[in-house]
């Protein structure tokens, strides 16, 4: 009896000591970035990994799938914290806080390149430095299996004949389907009575279960759906095949137009913050290059039906850039943000 | 279709059977916490088991779910704290009989109670998995509208001595949930522009605030009163009450499974839903509702723990998370290089049967694990109020801590649990409002949802209602639970029952 009780005071006081010490890992005071870098040893310590969703996300499976094969090379842990709210913004702004000393590293997704013309944050990607994009998603319309509307260009004469009736299950202004829902409006001329839902998983329930016509879903949540012939794709939102999936109809084959927003997609990318020694991004780059080039990561992108891309250094701040202006003026345009994107120097589409 | 040599999988191989175990019984103690919820005991799984293999991975998760989930109860009963969401519903007649001195005996009837709605959710899941699912999908936005009205009629019955203060706090409650980003619009509300406020106030902090915080404040008040000794000697119900209990435990387990197998709701609705359900329909409970009525434990219970075999429901068959738990088992699935979605009972079958194995085993753990160590956890109460105040405390603020590692989070439980301490002493019930905070998004975005749908017309809004079959069933219900709450229909309704 004695021993047992003993025994759970001694857990109780394990859960504490350990819950409490999760707590004390907060900003460390920021201490001055050594600035003689005549040679520097990095990693001295371990680091810290900042998500920006929450666990069980596609951002959080990619930063946990790509960050053990880094601790590998890297000889250090990398602690992974997940940070989710107010679209991702709060833990970049948790990292950009942090001194730009190459230990804390950001896992992001594309929403930031939304927060300047959606009035979010003042701290987007063009503060960080990218150290991998390891993929794009590819958006694609899709409807039930026994719709009416056989091609991209049924559903397009169809939306033109009645506007605003039929109706897209979409996601919240701002979400990846909200956004290019704009641009097949703005591309095409056409108008659907879209309804949003809590994300791309619900919309798609809602699909399924018949209550919308049509949707706009990137692969990784309808893949599977669509394996199992529970969705039926009209045309993918882009100007090259999808691997492995071939015979999925590109926009570009009945709507050229759409060259001119293209390569577009919602991205998954490494980070740390502007003005990190160039040692160190290096030291990173490769590390993280070595974790995307490993099988293993290779298929978890394709599981989760991703573009491989691995780009680094001006490569990628060049996608996110363009994805940024893209994404900014469509939102501009469809009434969802309010700031002109020219006013904070976006320029214009052509 | 199904794959019945997966669930053996954990008889097979012990070793399984063994972390199933380790899993429930860690998940107990994360449950009965306050703010260390299952959600994030198994996100921190999936750093913790990214090594492992698959099967031990999954098991051990499996576990901890349904330890978790249960274990919520804990402290609902003997703190008047529910240590998560879906155990809210067990303070409303849990405390009170802990007050009396029969923890044990709540505790006890918990245990069983939440071991049946298991084993009939993991039933469901097993050999009616692909039916539930359809009917899951079929709940369009305005049926998740009508579910909600149907949750908030649950403040009219949560033992108010007051019915406006009551209808006070469950606007109060609704409000509170409207704060942050308009999911429809994407317009920001009550935020006064701050970053903290824009993805609103999480509801388990206003949970761990008003009930937890304010709770010890209260207490604070009778630092010097009599401790309740706890009667531990009659702590397994015997079978002519159980087999009493019965058929509610049966209609709640079937409101668990299919609530917990609609995405977007879980084990937290279908509780409160349950114990609606149990007010309206027991007529003659040996000790009024609210003031420790057994039956008042068994719904919510056997409810929360069928939900978990429900939500594993449209997570198995199509991909798609039947809750937040859910949703990481998801993440988990595509780490450990399976694709969750229609084919992964055809593609990798074990995984189907494991879980359900898994799920059967664990409820059998947690009756084992559940009926011992009963006394120690009473001693809880038992505790001086000046050691065991302050430990609450602690234990809520690091609970609102780690829900999402924010410090915002902590002031919101220290606000909350000083608001909780106001309209405790007013008279005011805090059950409403946290009722309320739940709902509210349930309830706004469904209905503006439907409204769009119906091209913003009302009349083809009740024309959806009516013509679809979900939806005039749960508009029956709702018309029946006001309606029966009339003299008149009452003396009619027992004149023929």
């Amino acid at each position: 009896m004695r021993l047992k009780r003993v025994i759970s005071l001694l857990l109780c006081l394990v859960m504490v000591i350990s819950v409490s010490a999760g707590c004390s890992a907060k900003p460390a005071p920021t201490e001055p970035v050594a600035q003689e870098p005549a040679k520097i040893s990095y990693p001295e310590r371990n680091l810290q990994g900042i998500i920006t969703w929450g666990a069980g996300g596609s951002t959080d499976n990619f930063a946990r799938a790509i960050t053990p094969s880094v601790e590998k090379t890297l000889g250090k842990s990398i602690v992974l914290q997940n940070q989710p709210g107010a679209n991702g913004s709060i833990a970049t702004k948790a990292v950009y806080d942090k001194p730009a000393d190459g230990y804390t590293i950001l896992y992001g997704a594309e929403n930031a390149c939304s927060y300047k013309v959606m009035e979010q944050s003042d701290i987007d990607y063009e503060d960080f430095i990218p150290i991998n994009l390891v993929g794009r998603g590819i958006s694609v319309v899709i409807v039930p299996p026994d719709s009416p509307y056989k091609t991209m260009t049924d559903l397009v004469e169809a939306a033109k004949a009645k506007p605003g009736k039929i109706k897209m299950a979409s996601t919240g202004p701002g979400g990846l389907t909200y956004i290019v829902t704009s641009m097949v409006n703005d591309v095409n001329g056409i108008e659907f009575n879209s309804v949003p839902f809590d994300g791309e998983g619900p919309a798609a329930v809602a699909m399924i279960g018949g209550h919308a016509d049509v949707s706009i879903l990137s692969l990784t949540s309808f893949g599977e759906l669509y394996k199992a012939g529970k969705v039926r794709p009209l045309c993918a939102i882009s100007d090259e095949p999808i691997p492995g999936m071939p015979e999925i109809p590109l926009v570009i084959d009945e709507y050229p137009e759409y060259k001119k927003v293209l390569p577009w997609g919602p991205f998954y990318c490494v980070f740390v913050k502007k003005d990190t020694p160039k040692e160190i991004v290096d030291i990173l780059t490769d590390a993280y290059m070595k974790a995307y080039k490993e099988d293993s990561f290779q298929q978890f992108l394709a599981n989760l039906g991703t573009v491989p891309m691995g780009l680094t250094g001006d490569e990628a701040a060049k996608y996110i850039k363009d994805f940024k202006k893209v994404t900014s003026w469509l939102l501009y345009k469809a009434g969802a943000a309010k700031v002109n994107p020219e006013d904070i120097g976006i320029e214009k589409m052509e | 279709m199904v794959e019945f040599s997966g669930m053996l999988l954990p008889i097979v191989h012990p070793e399984l059977a063994l972390l199933v175990a380790v899993g429930v019984f860690a998940g107990i103690y994360v449950g009965a916490i306050p703010g260390l919820s299952v959600t994030m005991a198994v996100s921190l799984l999936i750093s913790f088991t990214f090594s492992w293999d698959t099967w031990p991975a999954i098991a051990l998760m499996v576990g901890i779910f349904s330890g978790g989930v249960y274990g919520g109860s804990r402290s609902a009963i003997l703190l008047n704290i529910p240590g998560a969401p879906a155990a809210i519903a067990t303070t409303f007649d849990g405390y009170p009989l802990s007050l009396k001195g029969e923890a044990g005996k709540a505790i006890g009837i918990t245990v069983v109670e939440s071991v049946i709605g298991g084993i009939l959710g993991c039933i469901a899941l097993a050999v009616a998995a692909p039916m539930v699912a359809k009917i899951a999908l079929s709940f369009s936005p305005i049926d998740y509208f009508l579910l909600g009205a149907m949750g908030l009629l649950l403040v009219g019955s949560l033992g108010v001595d007051s019915t406006y203060k009551g209808i006070f706090c469950g606007a109060l409650g609704v409000f509170i949930g409207c704060i942050g980003i308009d999911g429809i619009s994407g317009m920001q509300r009550f935020t006064y522009g701050s970053n903290a406020l824009m993805s609103g106030l999480n509801y388990i902090t206003a949970m761990i605030g008003l009930f937890g915080i304010s709770e010890a404040l209260i207490q604070l008040k009778y630092l010097d009163a009599n401790i309740v000794k706890q009667k531990v000697d009659k702590i397994i119900p015997s079978w002519g009450s159980v087999l009493k209990y019965m058929p509610l435990t049966l209609r709640t387990s079937l409101i668990g499974i299919i609530i917990g197998a609609l995405p977007g709701t879980g084990g937290d609705i279908a509780a409160l839903i349950s114990y609606d359900h149990a007010k309206r329909t027991v007529r003659n409970p040996e000790v009024p509702f609210g003031e420790g009525a057994v039956e008042g434990l068994v719904a919510p219970e056997s409810a929360n723990n069928a939900a978990i075999g429900g939500s594993f429901i449209p997570m198995l068959t199509l991909g798609i998370p039947g809750d937040a738990v859910t949703a990481v088992f998801i993440g988990a699935l595509y780490i450990h290089g399976l694709k969750p979605g229609p084919m992964l009972m055809i593609e990798s079958p074990d995984m189907f049967g494991l879980i359900v194995g898994s799920l059967f085993i664990s409820n059998i753990f947690l009756l084992i694990f559940g009926m011992t160590g009963i006394k120690i956890f009473t001693r809880v109460v038992e505790v001086k109020k000046s050691i065991l105040l302050p430990i609450i405390m602690i234990l809520s603020i690091i609970g609102s801590y780690t829900i999402n590692n924010s410090m915002a989070d902590i002031f919101w439980t220290i606000g909350f649990g000083i608001l909780g301490y106001f309209l405790k002493i007013y008279g005011y019930p805090i059950g409403p409002v946290v009722l309320g905070i739940i709902l509210s998004p349930l309830l706004e975005l469904n209905l503006r949802r439907a409204l769009m749908s119906a091209e913003s017309s009302i009349i083809l809004l009740f024309r959806d209602i009516f013509t679809q079959p979900i939806s005039i069933v749960l508009i029956m219900f709702i018309i029946l639970s006001i309606l029966s709450q009339n003299k008149n229909v009452k003396r009619l309704l027992n004149k023929f029952m």
